[in-house]
C-alpha cells in the first residue's frame, strides 16, 4: 500500500517507492547517497516543531536528514 | 618530472586526513561534508610531485559551488593521476563516482579507508577480488592515524589506462556514438558524452554553447527510454556498484544499536536537542573564559608587563637607546602587539573546542536542530555551520557558505556572517568585561555572542523578503556521518591552523599598526613628543568623537580605536593600551574611569556589529563576485551598529542603569 514517508511511525521499514514528486536536485542527491526507488529506509527521528526527519537506508546504514515537507512528497510502500 | 595528483572522492571520506599525511600540510579537516570548499595544493613528501585536493563530490555532476569545482578541474586543468578515496563502509555509494573516474580512462590508484569502520559494521572487504574486478590498485588505509598511507605515496600511479566502460543499454550507447560524431571527439571521450547525457551541468554548458543541436539527441533519448536519462544513468551505475560490493564485501549483518545511534537520541532529541546545543556553546565560553584561558591569559600577560618590559627598558638604556626608540619599544611596540599576544592562550581554547565539534560530527547535527530556526528567517539548517565557523574567524566562516546550494540562501548567508563574533573580537570583550563585569565575563560575552546571531537572523529575514519575493523550495539535505573521537594529533593541527593565523597578524598587521598609532599619538601639530590630548591620533579621533556621544562613548579615545579596529577587530586593544601607554591588565583600571557598565556594553556592541575587518572586507569581494553587494555588505552594518548602541545607551538610561 503506497503512503507517504512522513505518516510512518519511528523505526518501521518502508521501501521507497517514488521520488518523482520532490525537487530535481533533492532527488539527484539523495539517490547520489545510496536513498533509491526500491530500497529499504526507516524513520530514525523527527525533531521538534516539525523539523527534519533523520532518515537511514537500512542496507547502507547512511543516515541523512530531509524536511518535513519533503518528506510529504515521498511515497513510500509497507512491506 | 613533477607529477600532478588530484584526490577525489566523496564527502568526508577522509581526503583532507590523507592530504595532511601525504603532503606534511595542516589542512583543515572536519566531520561533516563540504569542509573542503576550494581546490589546495601540497607537495607530496620526498619530492614525488603535487598532490591537489579537491572538494568533495558524490557526482560530477555538481550541485553547489564547492562541488562545480571538482567538474571544472577535470575538464580544464592538467594532471597526471588521480587518487580516488573511498569509504569502505559506504562502498556501493562510493563506487559511483569511482567508476565514473574509471570511465575517464586516466591514471588512478584507489585509497580504501575506514575499513575499521566497515569492519565494526561486520563487514570484510576482499581486496584482491576488488582490484581485479576493477584493474585498479586498491590501498587499505587509516588516514586519520597514517596506516598505509606511505605505501601508496610510494606506489604513485601515473601510467594512463584505457577507459572502463559500462554498457548503458543500446539506446544509451548509440546516443553516445551520436555525441561524439556530432562533436568531432574520439572515444577517448566517451565519458565526456555520457557525462552530458547524464545531465552534467557544467559539461552542458560547455557542449550546448558550441553545439545547440546537441540537445536534441539527450531529447530523442529520453523519449525512447520513457524517462529522464540521468534516472536511467544512475540506475545502470548503481547496478554496477551493487554487484561489485556483493562480490567484493563479506557481511554478517549485526544490527545491534550503535554509539552513533546512542549519542543521536540525546543531542538530537525532539525536545531535548536545542537546549543541549544552548549548553553546548554555553559551556565552549565558559571553559575558555573562565576556567582555562583567563588563567593562561594573565600568566602570559605577567610575563609580558612585568620581566619583558622591564628587561626591555633596562637593555634599551644600557644600550644607551634615544628616548624616542625607548618609547617606541616600550609603550608603541610591546604595549600594542603584548596587548593583542595575551589574548592567544584564549583564542587557541576556542579553536580548540570549534575543531573537536567539527571533527566528532556535531557539527551536521546542528543542521538539524537549527534548521526550523532558520527557515523561519527564510535560511537552512546548513547555513548555521558557516555562522559557527564564523566564531572562530570570519573569513573561513564566508567561505564555507559555499556549502549551501541555494544562491540566495548562499548570498544571505555571506551578508550576515560579519555578525558573528570572531575569536579577534574576544580581546575587546574580554578586557571590557574584565572591568566592568568581573563576575560575570562568561554570560556577558555569551551575550554578545547572542546579540550577534540574533541580529543576524533578523537581517536574514529582511534580505529575503527583499531579495525573493516568493520564497522558493530550498534544498536541504544532510548527510549525518557516524560520531568519532577526534583524534589529538588532527586535533592539535586544526586548532594551529586556524590560531596561526592570528599569532601572525600580531607579527604583521598588529605590529604595523601599533608602530603607526604610536607615532600618530606621539607627534602632532606641535612636533613630537607632544601631550596625548593635542596629538594627531585625538584629533582624528575628535572628530569621529562627536557622533559617539549618544552612544555613551564620545571619547576620542573611543573613536581612535575604532578606526584602526577596520584594519582588524583586536587593533582596537592594541590602539588603547597605547593610547593609554599602559599594559593589558592596567588597561582594565585605566578604562574605568572612562566607561560605565552600561557604556562599556554599548561599545562591546558597536565594535560587534560595526564593520568587518579588512580581510573579511577582501573575502566577500570574492565571495559575491559584485563591488556593489561587497559596499552594502560592508556598510551597513554600521547602521546596525548605531542603532543598536544607541538602543542599549538610551534606553539603559533610561531604565536606570549607569
Amino acid at each position: 500500500m503506497m503512503n507517504q514517508l512522513i505518516n510512518i511511525p519511528l523505526n518501521q521499514s518502508v521501501i521507497v517507492s517514488d521520488l518523482t514528486q520532490i525537487d530535481d536536485r533533492l532527488r539527484r542527491r539523495m539517490i547520489a547517497l545510496g536513498f533509491y526507488e526500491g530500497c529499504s529506509i526507516k524513520v530514525k527521528r523527527k525533531a521538534f516543531f516539525s523539523g527534519p526527519l533523520t532518515i537511514e537506508q537500512t542496507e547502507h546504514r547512511q543516515m541523512i536528514a530531509i524536511r518535513q515537507s519533503d518528506a510529504e512528497q515521498i511515497g513510500v510502500i509497507v512491506p | 618530472m613533477n607529477p600532478r595528483i588530484a584526490l577525489i572522492g566523496n564527502p568526508n571520506t577522509g581526503k583532507t586526513s590523507l592530504f595532511n599525511r601525504l603532503t606534511g600540510s595542516f589542512a583543515h579537516v572536519g566531520n561533516w561534508a563540504g569542509v573542503t570548499i576550494e581546490q589546495k595544493i601540497g607537495q607530496l613528501h620526498g619530492e614525488a610531485g603535487q598532490l591537489i585536493d579537491l572538494p568533495g563530490v558524490y557526482d560530477l555532476d555538481p550541485l553547489s559551488a564547492d562541488e562545480a569545482i571538482v567538474s571544472r578541474f577535470l575538464l580544464h586543468e592538467s594532471f597526471d593521476g588521480m587518487i580516488n578515496i573511498i569509504d569502505a563502509s559506504q562502498l556501493e555509494r562510493n563506487l559511483q563516482l569511482t567508476l565514473q573516474l574509471l570511465e575517464m580512462g586516466r591514471p588512478i590508484q584507489i585509497g580504501l579507508n575506514m575499513v575499521d569502520v566497515a569492519e565494526g559494521r561486520g563487514m570484510r572487504v576482499n581486496l584482491e577480488r576488488f582490484e581485479e574486478l576493477l584493474d585498479v590498485d586498491v590501498f587499505p588505509i587509516t588516514a586519520r592515524t597514517g596506516a598505509g598511507c606511505e605505501v601508496l605515496l610510494s606506489s604513485l600511479q601515473t601510467k594512463e589506462r584505457q577507459p572502463f566502460v559500462l554498457d548503458y543499454g543500446a539506446d544509451t550507447e548509440e546516443a553516445i556514438q551520436q555525441i561524439l560524431e556530432l562533436t568531432g571527439r574520439s572515444k577517448q571521450d566517451r565519458w565526456i558524452a555520457v557525462q552530458y547525457l547524464a545531465g552534467n551541468r557544467v559539461i552542458s554548458e560547455q557542449l550546448e554553447a558550441s553545439m545547440p543541436s546537441i540537445s536534441d539527441i539527450r531529447k530523442t533519448l529520453e523519449i525512447t527510454l520513457g524517462r529522464f536519462a540521468h534516472a536511467h544513468i544512475t540506475e545502470r551505475r548503481r547496478d554496477w556498484a551493487k554487484l561489485i560490493r556483493h562480490q567484493v564485501i563479506e557481511e554478517n549483518n549485526a544490527n545491534e544499536m550503535t554509539m552513533t545511534d546512542r549519542i543521536d537520541a540525546v543531542v538530537t532529541h525532539p525536545i531535548l536537542g536545542l537546549p543541549i546545543f544552548f549548553a553546548v556553546l554555553y559551556s565552549l565560553f565558559h571553559v575558555t573564559f573562565n576556567w582555562v584561558g583567563a588563567p593562561l591569559s594573565d600568566l602570559l600577560d605577567g610575563f609580558l608587563s612585568g620581566s619583558l618590559t622591564t628587561g626591555a627598558v633596562w637593555l634599551l638604556q644600557a644600550l644607551g637607546a634615544s628616548e624616542f626608540i625607548q618609547a617606541l619599544i616600550v609603550d608603541g611596540i610591546i604595549a600594542g602587539v603584548g596587548g593583542v599576544l595575551v589574548f592567544v592562550p584564549q583564542i587557541f581554547v576556542l579553536f580548540f573546542f570549534i575543531s573537536f565539534l567539527e571533527d566528532s560530527g556535531y557539527m551536521a547535527r546542528v543542521a538539524i536542530v537549527m534548521d526550523r530556526f532558520m527557515q523561519m528567517v527564510g535560511l537552512n539548517g546548513k547555513s548555521f555551520i558557516p555562522m559557527i565557523i564564523g566564531f572562530g574567524c570570519n573569513v573561513p566562516g564566508i567561505m564555507a557558505a559555499r556549502t549551501v546550494e541555494e544562491e540566495r540562501e548562499r548570498l544571505v548567508t555571506i551578508f550576515i556572517s560579519p555578525f558573528m563574533s570572531c575569536s579577534a573580537r574576544l580581546p575587546i570583550y574580554a578586557v571590557f568585561a574584565a572591568s566592568f563585569f568581573a563576575s560575570n565575563q562568561a554570560l556577558v560575552v555569551l551575550s554578545l555572542y547572542i546579540l550577534g546571531i540574533v541580529l543576524a537572523l533578523l537581517a536574514a529575514k529582511l534580505f529575503t523578503n527583499v531579495l525573493a519575493a516568493e520564497d522558493k523550495h530550498s534544498l536541504f539535505i544532510v548527510e549525518q556521518p557516524p560520531y568519532r573521537v577526534p583524534q589529538g594529533l588532527t586535533l592539535w593541527r586544526s586548532t594551529w591552523q586556524k590560531a596561526k593565523g592570528f599569532v601572525r597578524k600580531a607579527g604583521t598587521f598588529i605590529f604595523g599598526g601599533s608602530v603607526f598609532i604610536w607615532l600618530l599619538a606621539y607627534s602632532g601639530p606641535d612636533g613630537f613628543n607632544v601631550p596625548m590630548n593635542d596629538s594627531f591620533l585625538a584629533m582624528i579621533g575628535g572628530a569621529i568623537a562627536i557622533f559617539l556621544v549618544p552612544l555613551g562613548f564620545g571619547t576620542w579615545q573611543a573613536g581612535a580605536s575604532l578606526i584602526t579596529g577596520f584594519l582588524a577587530k583586536e587593533v582596537v586593544v592594541s590602539t588603547m593600551a597605547i593610547i593609554y601607554a599602559v599594559s593589558e591588565s592596567d588597561l582594565s583600571e585605566s578604562l574605568l574611569p572612562i566607561f560605565t557598565p552600561l557604556s562599556a556594553y554599548s561599545f562591546m556592541a558597536f565594535v560587534l556589529l560595526y564593520v568587518p575587518c579588512l580581510a573579511t572586507v577582501a573575502v566577500i569581494r570574492r565571495e559575491v563576485g559584485s563591488a556593489k553587494l561587497t559596499w552594502f555588505a560592508s556598510l551597513y552594518g554600521l547602521g546596525v551598529a548605531y542603532a543598536v548602541s544607541l538602543i542599549i545607551y538610551q534606553i539603559g538610561r533610561l531604565l536606570g542603569f549607569a
